[in-house]
């Protein structure tokens, strides 16, 4: 370890195993300095330096220049458990140094992170603390039990215990101790389930307006209110950033910035803490479904069908006159709108049989006429054709049946051939045409 | 109408498994900062006793976030371009330091789970 420990050339500390022998050179009056950080997280447990006698407590300057001591682990069974036991006299000082992530417990009484306790008119100025500080009864985020003086202090450990905790170090009787210008905005736990929790914002036991001055902590973070500010002044965690709420507060010594917590200068500006932060999204596939859709295409006879037409004249005559009756056009027409997805249908049309009844009551032989008109079938059809594919096309005339009954003789039948006429639009169709089967019986 | 049934779905699943594996990280307009694909670190990940498949992503302010906001995680089938399958928003998060990170973990559920 360099120097000599006086005020003008303190011992420098510069690594751990310099920090652990702190302990075997704390003579009234000598000096220490950090010379850099100190990385104690690999580094077993640490035991407190000093004693809690008077002639063991700390009596010496311990300037942390700034520097910081990480990782510190410190485990004790004994009252005043902190890296200092019990600091002590005007000459016991610590200041400028920042314990990060500490890790301090206790099973005894007076447990905080800096020391364990501060007597006479002992100091920790300048200093923060976080990690985690755990002890029986009066335990505190800077400091176990302050008889001192605390000023310019912040920390944002957890500190637990049984009961009794505090959020900067609980006060002492003597009149001279105090704490000012010092905020916590950690949390708290308490153990002690039995009876009512005694937590205080900054600090409890022998408090007053007088001793505890300008303290402010966290009444978010650490869920505690105390409508009369005694043991502390309560600020929401928007006041905590914000710095007009803390009056009383050197700006020689803090740093605010926007929308942060204040900052002690002698450590520089802190880094802006890393945000971590898990989003979890969810989409989803709406249930899915089948559906059936059945086109039915039903061969389905279509029928149209006029009733018997018939025409008829009755005329009651004593001399020979003309009778005529006669029916006009008959047409059967089917008109099929043709679906692309059908490639075969039938399409037929016919007029079933026409019958021409003439009937003459008649003492002398007259003319009786009954005729049928010629009459034709045309049958157009046309297909787009692709080569090489047959199309074949039929048209025909079934029969022409013509019933003829003479009731009387001298009867004069005349039978028209019957005059078809076929169009095929294509070749390849193939035509038949039957002749006309008349039929004719005389009775 | 039927539902498709539990064999149907896992083939979904299946398919969706091998073929949609993008996220795209984008600002709160819509502007892509990045698209993942399983070589960038994604995790797509199937619990086969649910009907659910994870994509996980970890994002830290590296050089491609450092200050910048993601708002919207879009799942794609296709490294470059294609058209969003699904787009879940979230709060803005911005990168002030390059220990921020944020985890997205996306859940697809197919079929839905109600």
């Amino acid at each position: 370890m360099l120097g000599t420990g006086t005020i003008a050339n303190p011992y420098i500390i510069q690594t751990p195993t310099d920090l652990n022998n702190v302990r075997n050179k704390i003579t009234t009056g000598t000096y220490y300095e950090l010379g850099n950080d100190i990385d104690m997280s690999k580094y077993a447990n640490f035991t407190a330096i000093g004693g809690s006698t008077s002639a063991t407590r700390f009596k010496c300057s311990f300037d942390g220049k700034g520097f910081s001591i990480k990782g510190i682990k410190i485990v004790g069974s004994s009252n005043f458990v902190g890296f200092i036991t019990l600091l002590d006299t005007a000459t016991g000082v610590i200041k400028n140094v920042s314990f990060i992530d500490a890790n301090v417990s206790s099973t005894a009484l007076y447990t905080g992170i800096v020391a364990g306790g501060t007597t006479g008119t002992a100091l920790i100025s300048n200093c923060y603390t976080s990690g985690n500080v755990d002890g029986n009864y009066h335990v505190g985020g800077i400091c176990g039990m302050n008889g001192g003086t605390i000023e310019n202090c912040f920390s944002i450990a957890h500190v637990s215990g049984f009961n009794h905790v505090s959020g900067i170090a609980r006060m002492d009787s003597p009149i001279a101790a105090k704490i000012y210008s010092s905020y916590f905005n950690g949390t708290f736990t308490i153990r002690d389930t039995a009876n009512p929790p005694s937590i205080f914002g900054i600090s409890g036991g022998t408090v007053s307006s007088t001793r505890l001055i300008n303290s402010y902590y966290n009444i978010d973070t650490t869920e505690l209110v105390e409508p009369s500010n005694e043991y502390g002044i309560g600020l929401t965690d928007s006041q905590m950033k914000n710095q007009s709420s803390f009056v009383g507060f050197n700006t020689t010594v803090w740093g605010f910035q926007n929308g942060n917590y204040p900052y002690l200068k002698v450590f520089g500006i802190p880094p802006t803490p890393s945000q971590k932060a898990t989003i979890n999204l969810s989409s989803h596939l709406n249930v899915l479904y089948c559906s059936l859709e059945r086109s039915k295409r039903k061969v389905s006879i279509c029928l149209s069908h006029s009733l018997n037409v018939s025409s008829e004249a009755t005329r009651s005559i004593q001399l020979l006159k003309n009778v005529t009756s006669h029916i006009d056009e008959v047409v059967s027409n089917v008109t099929t709108l043709q679906n692309a997805n059908v490639k075969e249908y039938d399409v037929s049309s016919y007029i079933k049989g026409i019958g021409s009844n003439a009937s003459r009551f008649v003492r002398t032989v007259r003319a009786v006429t009954s005729g049928i008109e010629p009459f034709q079938i045309i049958t157009d059809i046309e297909i787009p054709i692709k080569i090489g594919q047959p199309v074949y096309a039929t048209a025909y005339v079934i029969e022409n049946p013509t019933n003829i009954e003479m009731i009387e003789n001298q009867s004069l039948v005349d039978m028209m051939e019957n005059h078809s006429k076929i169009n095929i639009v294509t070749n390849q169709s193939d035509t038949e045409t039957k002749e006309n089967q008349s039929e004719m019986s005389v009775i | 109408m039927a539902q498709i049934n539990n064999y149907g779905y896992e083939k979904l699943r299946e398919y969706i498994l091998s073929s949609w594996n993008y996220i795209e990280v984008q600002n709160e307009s819509g502007i892509a900062l990045k698209r993942f694909g399983i070589a960038d670190g994604l995790q797509i990940t199937r619990n086969a006793t649910t009907q659910e498949i994870e994509y996980k992503l970890v994002i830290t302010g590296d050089a491609t976030f450092l200050g910048k906001t993601v708002g919207k995680s879009v799942l794609l089938e296709v490294a470059t371009n294609g058209s969003p399958i699904a787009t879940e928003i979230f709060a803005p998060f911005t990168f002030e330091s390059a220990d921020d990170q944020l985890t997205i973990i996306h859940k697809l559920q197919v079929p839905q789970i109600v």
